[in-house]
């Protein structure tokens, strides 16, 4: 599955978490797991507190960090789906 | 509160009001909340259980169950049993006829009463403190990773202990206070001898451990919440060799939060209210209290070094202004 720009994101609700100095621990309240991200994985996280388009997450990233816009894209993608696979985000086409 | 209970005890900052006599001090001032604690015959925790499907960990001698009105039961197998209330303000318990005292209190300070402290709203962690000019040290670090060793080696030196097992922490005016914990340590008897000396006799905690419980008096046991100057998490023995340097490192703000989460007391009641409180009490904890790691070599002639880079931590690296370090 790809993200289109029009897909919205959004972090799910069964979860809590907090923030340390830019680094976030996650908690799953389904299953009690814990899931840390790193300052980038962070600043994502904290985008997607309300629903946002993937296009506008990746915008907003990319005037934020000196990066190729393609390459952020793509982490971004990946770091989506792996919140998704672990309930922690909700995609909606 | 008008209780028919007649003794009262505090513990943990809990004003206990008990029907039987138990190894704790007379409850005096102050308290974060009222618990009640009765003895029953067999017959009321059978008809509690009745038609319940008891949980047991693979290989364990502990049996857990929740009941529909929310109260929680649990036993083990040599010491007795135990029902919590569903608001945790009152415990219900039986000893088996095999259990010695020692190790009925045991298991109903620490773990049955865990129950009753996450039910009220508190955060129970797994630690041993021991206090040092005044100030609460915490040890976190799992059964077997030498937390109660080292409290043994610092009580030999003159500090007294706070708790051993299990800890409450409360927030008060921005600083954390620990609170005292029964008046007892368990130690195996070599680790006993050396640190307290051959006066002290002790008690088998259960069939499936060497381990000794020993009361400890007045003179090396502290009665009244200290402020916590430092948690200390102890790394495992199979994260250090013998000839491996003693030394301790601040932690992160996020490993220090999981290193707390990881240390947190009774892993049986998970529901979401219980995970959501305990993440928000580790990370306030983590940003008022320092959390360091600490690695040394199991060589029980090196516990009093290990005891004197600690002090000498708490003094250089936590007070720099004051040793101009």
């Amino acid at each position: 599955m790809h993200l289109l720009d029009e897909t919205t994101v959004v972090a799910a609700r069964e979860q809590v978490s907090c923030d340390f100095g830019g680094e976030a621990a996650i908690l799953n309240l389904k299953n009690g797991i814990y899931y840390g991200l790193d300052p980038v994985g962070t600043r994502v996280w904290h985008l997607i507190q309300q629903p946002r388009t993937f296009g506008e997450l990746r915008n907003i990233l990319v005037s934020e960090y000196d990066v190729d816009a393609a390459r952020l894209g793509s982490d971004v993608e990946d770091l989506l789906m792996r919140l998704a696979e672990n309930d922690l985000v909700e995609i909606s086409a | 509160m008008k209780c028919p209970y007649p003794h009262v005890y505090g513990v943990y900052g809990i004003a206990l009001h008990s029907e039987i006599p138990l190894p704790l001090p007379l409850h005096e001032h102050g308290e974060l909340a009222q618990m009640e604690l009765q003895t029953a015959p067999a017959s009321f925790f059978s008809d509690a259980i009745r038609g319940i499907r008891l949980q047991q960990v693979w290989g364990s001698w502990y049996e857990f169950g929740r009941l529909a009105d929310r109260s929680s039961y649990a036993r083990w197998r040599t010491v007795g049993e135990f029902l919590v209330f569903g608001d945790g303000r009152r415990i219900v318990c039986r000893p088996f006829d095999i259990a010695t005292a020692e190790s009925f209190y045991v298991y109903l300070l620490a773990q049955a009463l865990s129950f009753a402290l996450v039910k009220s709203g508190f955060e129970p962690f797994h630690a041993t403190v021991v206090v040092v000019n005044g100030n609460g040290v915490v040890f976190l670090g799992d059964s077997g990773f030498g937390k109660s060793s080292l409290a043994a080696c610092f009580l030999d030196a003159g500090h007294q202990m706070l708790t051993d097992d299990l800890l409450l922490l409360q927030v008060c005016s921005s600083r954390v206070l620990a609170y005292p914990g029964p008046p007892r340590i368990k130690l195996f008897a070599k680790t006993a001898h050396r640190f307290l000396g051959d006066a002290l006799a002790g008690v088998r905690m259960n069939p499936e451990t060497e381990k000794l419980i020993f009361p400890l008096d007045a003179r090396r046991s502290c009665f009244s919440p200290v402020p916590v100057k430092a948690i200390y998490s102890l790394a495992g023995p199979g994260e250090v060799v013998r000839k491996d340097q003693i030394r301790s490192e601040p932690l992160s703000p996020r490993q220090s939060f999981l290193e707390l989460v990881k240390n947190t007391f009774n892993r049986r009641i998970l529901d979401a209210d219980r995970l959501e409180r305990q993440l928000h009490e580790a990370a306030r904890l983590v940003s008022l209290v320092p959390v360091r790691k600490l690695w040394f070599p199991r060589v029980w002639s090196q516990l009093p070094s290990v005891r004197d880079a600690i002090i000498c931590d708490l003094q250089q690296v936590l007070e720099p202004d004051i040793c101009g370090g």
